[in-house]
């Protein structure tokens, strides 16, 4: 140890020394005390949390205290031959790293924490030689472990799925194996087409029909058990009451951003409502390293202390997911979410998550909340889409939860378990639909994924073209998630269970599958009406084209219901009779399935942009209306 | 997951979700539907024993050789109504015995569910009274067994009924995803069912002003929740027949005498004559009337729902849908026993138990009259 280091000063005894030299007030230094009783949090993360005073005016005056020297690692880089040997996970939740060798042959570790016997003794054993302590801040130590394990943390976002197991990465589109299934059933096909032409058109017609029905069946069933859940709260608000700060875990937040310089006072703004300790908040804010208009707004916004940037590095692939990866190797939070850079979560989420969390058992690694829009009313788009989330997060995904069948995650505001998220390996950076794919993978790896009672409100696209390149890229990757999930379907039934596969099927082949299959069903239908019945029943029999008509009647008839019930489970009213659009919306959805399925051959791994931003209500955030809200 | 240094977050237990407060699994409901209609069953067996079948069931049969011999163009579509029995009729193995088994099971469906419900408020002694009020009527055993269309499309409006209120009055959108489907169902299996779906629509508004007084908007969405499925259904097997018999109203003669929207007794007497048929029918069934007057004390406004089916059943008659009255009985029995399951008190049981008790010795003296009933009583003595 130092010499003249103090074993203990009283957090207290802090708070007088920080008052007496002019860092702090009286007042504000009783506040900070009382705050820190009440979340256990030590004294120094409560007042650089609460924005009294800044992190290099304070550490420096703690080392003081503390009696150790302060080190600025903004000047002083790491000696990157220290961390060779050392487990860099553990290190960047550890709050302390190796800086340098000391001339007395001593290594010296820069920690922001009050130091004790038994913490430098810990470091000692970790390190396996005498250590001298430096103070620093905590921002200063994720700097200097970002700028030095820049390529470790590269190579592990972009790769470490793959190294992993190749199998559970789409950075290979299809295996050997799949390639070859898959030109058998195109030369079976082919021959079938040159050789039987009018009855492989229509049993085509047909299997397209029912493949149809049945995707469109399916979340019918799903949404009733979902529906026939409602009046059992999940989290209730004394649930939520009920909790003690201090018994609160450190929560991580995940802001991946990439051209979103528009929003950024939004989303400070947004975050900022969240009802959560902020000395156990770590938001990062992950930004590409080339992305120079998002980080100079980053920067003239004036993030609170709160928030952290971190430099996603640049590289191939570059995708949300990739980011996120990033973002999950410098976490430190016990729980972890991800949020949009346009998102509005309600502000008790994450203390709902937390009793979520607490209610399930070890296997449960991550709660899905429900996502919604804020500027609803905008146009057709902006209310289609709203009545498309409606149902798929209240109805959906509950009964996907009720039914124990594996949960697509949405985008955004999925809660993990950090520890249970890296077990996964995190998220697949090859994969457009990197959410989805990781709530099947939980399912194949024997984890659990429930729902939340809680409401994320985004901003719905009201640009067709921008939402075609949105939807393109979500059927792009559930395409990849089957793809990826079907390579071993043997063991993946074995780990998953037949009734869950099933379910995947249905869900994440049938929705690309119903989507593709849209087109070819109205063309159908409009042919029956316009070409003269002596031409189309040679083509199609009578029983073939009724049972065509049935199964695009039924279906479409199936999701306007549960679009209706969306709607009104929202409290959406107005809604409802829109819902009656549902089969035009699904052209759009057609259309997007065909560029999601060129894109799949051409460009696999291509992250189609949605462009956040565009409504015209930005800027003049709506008041989402409280009958709405979770 | 939490690491082991964490505290343990305090938080209440679960809540118990809706299937953890059902005592019952789902295959044991269904065994006691089952043993329900045993009895029934064992009726219609001795029934097509004796070589009675229902002209309903005859007549299905009927159409689903029709259909069955039709080509393949699908110009039999035409005889397609109503579809639902006649899909059965179709698929189903063993002609109209085996319709007739089938429209047993409908009827312990019928009868399981109103006892479920009714036993969520009363006693064993007060249900098994209110029950009584038409399971022992012998019309019943007639229906429960020959009459597949009204057996079914009551069960389903029964069904219908129930999730309606939880969905109006108490908002469970549940409640609206199966009193939809189950009016959809109801009309597929006897069109006259829509009427029903009219008048729900229209009762809406009274029974879910209290909870959507802000939002006058809600009113609309409760309509179209519960209509769309009756008019999807409608639409769509109106245009199928078309496409494909080229015929349009001609689908709407499903049954025998029906004859919808040609108001076949004349508009002006057509009218008095299905007043006073309607008033006979409400005539057979005092426990509707006792229901209604107990529910007027309790929700004035929500009594209008018991008057409205009157007026559509008068509506239906006057446009030339059939209605026999045995059906009618059949229909505000089951309507009131659903209602009764909301409405009953201590104070009313003894009512309601007197009415029962009245309606049976009514419906054994002067027995709601059924074009088949008396042929089938002579057959089955």
């Amino acid at each position: 140890m130092t010499t003249g280091a103090r074993e203990y000063v009283s957090q207290t005894e802090v708070g007088d020394i920080l008052v007496r030299r002019g860092l702090l007030t009286a007042g504000q230094r009783d506040w900070a005390l009382d705050v820190r009783e009440r979340t256990g949090s030590p004294l120094e993360a409560v007042l650089v949390a609460a924005g009294l005073v800044r992190r290099q005016d304070l550490y420096p005056v703690l080392a003081d205290i503390w009696g150790h020297p302060y080190v600025d690692l903004t000047e002083t880089p790491l000696d990157s031959s220290l961390l060779a040997g050392l487990d860099t996970g553990r290190l960047i939740r550890a709050g302390w790293v190796p800086v340098r060798r000391t001339d007395e042959g001593s290594i010296l570790v820069a920690s922001p924490r009050a130091p004790t016997a038994a913490w430098l003794a810990a470091i000692t054993r970790a390190l396996g030689e005498p250590v001298e302590l430096a103070i620093t801040t905590d921002w200063d130590i994720r700097y200097a472990l970002q700028l030095t394990l820049r390529d470790v943390a590269l190579d592990q976002a972009a790769l470490g799925l793959w190294r992993r197991s190749e199998a559970q990465s789409a950075r290979r589109s299809l295996f050997p194996r799949q390639q070859v299934a898959l030109g058998l059933t195109a030369a079976v096909l082919l021959a079938a087409v040159v050789t039987h032409p009018l009855g492989t058109l229509q049993t085509a017609s047909v299997v397209v029909g029912l493949a149809f029905l049945a995707g469109v069946a399916f979340k019918f069933v799903v949404c009733m058990a979902g529906a026939s859940r409602e009046q059992d709260e999940a989290v209730s608000d004394a649930d939520v009451r009920a909790l003690r700060e201090e018994d609160l875990p450190s929560y991580t937040v995940l802001v991946p951003l990439f051209r979103e310089a528009n929003v950024i006072g939004d989303l400070i703004a947004n975050l900022a409502q969240l009802d959560y300790p902020a000395d156990k908040l770590d938001i990062l804010l992950l930004l590409e390293e080339n992305d120079t208009g998002t980080i100079n707004a980053v920067k003239a916004a004036g993030a609170p202390p709160t928030m952290t940037l971190i430099l996603v590095p640049e590289g191939q692939p570059q995708t949300k997911p990739k980011a996120c990866n990033v973002g999950l190797f410098f976490a430190r939070g016990e729980y972890l979410v991800i949020y949009d850079a346009e998102d509005r979560p309600e502000p008790d989420q994450l203390k709902k998550a937390v009793v979520a969390f607490s209610r399930g058992d070890d296997r449960l690694v991550c709660v899905q909340a429900a996502l919604n829009y804020w500027n609803v009313d905008e146009d057709v788009l902006t209310r289609m889409f709203t009545l498309e989330y409606s149902f798929w997060f209240d109805y959906m995904l509950p009964g996907l939860d009720a039914l124990r069948l594996p949960i697509p995650l949405g985008g955004t505001s999925n809660h993990f378990r950090t520890d249970g998220l890296r077990r996964l390996g995190g998220w697949d950076p090859f994969n457009v639909t990197e959410d989805a794919d990781l709530g099947i993978r939980a399912a194949a790896l024997g984890y659990t994924v429930g729902v939340v009672n809680s409401t994320t409100f985004e901003e719905a696209n009201r640009s067709a073209p921008n939402w075609i390149r949105q939807r393109s890229r979500w059927i792009k990757g559930y395409l990849q998630t089957v793809l990826v999930h079907t390579r071993r379907p043997v063991s993946f039934v074995r780990t998953t269970g037949l009734r869950q596969v099933i379910g995947f099927l249905l869900l994440i082949a049938g929705t690309p599958v119903t989507f593709l299959l849209t087109l070819p069903l109205y063309a159908v239908f409009l042919a029956s009406l316009i070409v003269p019945s002596p031409v189309y029943s040679e083509l199609f029999p009578g029983w073939v084209l009724w049972l065509s008509l049935v199964n695009l009647i039924l279906g479409n008839g199936l999701m306007i219901y549960v679009c209706m019930m969306g709607a009104f489970k929202r409290r959406r009213y107005r809604l409802v009779l829109w819902a009656l659009l549902n089969p035009a919306y699904w052209v759009l959805h057609s259309i997007a399935s065909y560029k999601a399925l060129w894109q799949l051959v051409t460009r696999p791994h291509y992250w189609e942009k949605t462009t956040h931003g565009i409504s015209r209500l930005t800027g003049d955030p709506v008041a989402i209306p409280a009958s709405v809200r979770s | 997951m939490a690491s082991a240094g964490s505290p343990a977050i305090r938080s209440p237990s679960r809540p118990a979700s809706a299937a953890e407060h059902q005592p019952w699994l789902s295959w044991q409901r269904w065994a006691v539907r089952l043993l329900a209609a045993l009895p029934l069953i064992a009726l219609a067996l001795w029934t097509a024993h004796r070589g009675f079948a229902s002209g309903e069931l005859r007549l299905l049969e009927h159409r689903a050789d029709l259909l069955r011999g039709g080509g393949p163009d699908l110009k039999s579509l035409r005889y397609g109504y109503p579809p639902l029995p006649l899909l059965l009729a179709i698929i189903l193995p063993g002609g109209t015995l085996a319709l007739s088994i089938t429209a047993c099971l409908f009827s312990g469906v019928i009868l399981t569910y109103l006892a479920e419900r009714l036993l969520r408020r009363l006693p064993v002694p007060a249900t098994l009274a209110l029950l009584a009020a038409f399971v022992a009527v012998p019309a019943m055993w007639y229906a429960s067994t020959q009459l597949i269309a009204t057996d079914a499309s009551l069960a389903f409006l029964a069904i219908a009924l129930g999730a309606f209120i939880r969905f109006t009055a108490r908002g469970e959108t549940e409640g609206g995803f199966v009193a939809g489907i189950a009016l959809a169902l109801a009309y597929g299996f006897d069109p006259g069912a829509i009427l029903f779906a009219v008048v729900m629509c229209a009762v809406a508004p009274l029974i879910s002003h209290v909870r959507y007084q802000d939002d006058p908007a809600a009113t609309v969405g409760i309509a179209a929740v519960v209509f769309f499925p009756v008019a999807a259904a409608t639409l769509s097997w109106f245009f199928l027949v078309w496409k494909f018999a080229g015929t349009f109203p001609g689908s709407l003669a499903y049954a025998a005498g029906a004859h919808p929207f040609t108001f076949p007794a004349g508009v002006g007497r057509g009218l008095a004559r299905a007043a006073v048929t309607t008033g006979l029918d409400v005539l057979h069934v005092p426990l509707y009337l006792i229901v209604a007057v107990g529910l007027y004390r309790l929700r004035p406004l929500a009594t209008v729902g018991l008057v409205l089916p009157i007026v559509a059943l008068a509506i239906s008659l006057w446009l030339g849908f059939p209605y026999p009255q045995l059906s009618a009985f059949f229909m505000f029995t089951v309507l009131a026993l659903v209602i009764v399951a909301d409405t009953a008190s201590r104070q009313n049981r003894h009512v309601l138990i007197l009415a029962a008790v009245a309606q049976l010795a009514l419906a054994i003296c002067w027995p709601p009259a059924s074009p088949g009933f008396t042929a089938w009583l002579h057959a089955v003595t």
